[in-house]
């Protein structure tokens, strides 16, 4: 045990620094949950949560101070949250144009010919009927039928 | 069936539909399917009724 009484008191100044200086890394180093879990049975945890609040308090303030910073930021990704919904719509424009596209420029069947006409109407037993079927190619390239198969 | 085997674009075409009306009286339905190089509609059906007499 140190003798503060018998110390030369050139001594007892930087004796008391280190000690500080002790109690205070030990106190920024200490983490918060410790400190919450530190029970105040000592007069040094009383004075380590004594000087966390400051420190807590000092951490706020560049928090507090870097919370605009991130604010700020925030319209940034809402700006980039429309530029990545951007290229949803787009994604969910490409095939709607790509299916334009190839709509236009492949063949398309189009049956010409209305319901009415597909309506052969009352005929006799034991009658082969012959009816045309309308179509046409609404495409712009050549429309090759492959078959025509009753079903 | 007869039918054309090649369409140019904006051309009209006839199929000719042939169907044996049986002996069965009644409303009857029936149906071709006519198939394709068209990308969207590959496979495409199309439905004929007719009504035979008693």
């Amino acid at each position: 045990m140190l003798n503060y009484s018998t110390m030369k008191s050139s001594l007892r100044i930087p004796h008391w620094i280190a000690l500080l200086l002790l109690i205070w890394t030990a106190a920024c180093s200490a983490s918060p949950e410790n400190n919450n879990a530190t029970s105040n049975n000592d007069a040094a945890p009383a004075a380590q949560t004594a000087d966390l609040p400051s420190v807590t308090a000092q951490q706020a303030t560049p928090l507090a101070t870097a919370t605009p910073p991130v604010a700020s930021p925030a319209p940034t990704p809402a700006t980039s949250a429309p530029t990545a919904t951007k290229p949803a719509t787009e994604t969910a424009a490409n095939p709607a144009t790509k299916a334009a596209e190839a709509h236009v420029n492949g063949p398309k069947l189009v049956v010409v010919s209305q319901e009415k006409d597909l309506d052969f109407g009352k005929q006799p037993q034991d009658k082969t009927l012959v009816k045309p079927i309308r179509i046409k190619n609404g495409g712009s390239i050549t429309l090759n039928i492959e078959s025509v198969s009753p079903s | 069936m007869d039918f054309p085997k090649v369409l140019q674009p904006g051309k009209v075409g006839t199929i000719r539909v042939k169907v044996e009306t049986g002996k069965s009286p009644g409303p009857h339905s029936k149906s071709v399917t006519i198939k394709t190089n068209d990308p969207s509609d590959p496979s495409h059906i199309v439905q004929f009724k007719f009504d035979v007499k008693g």
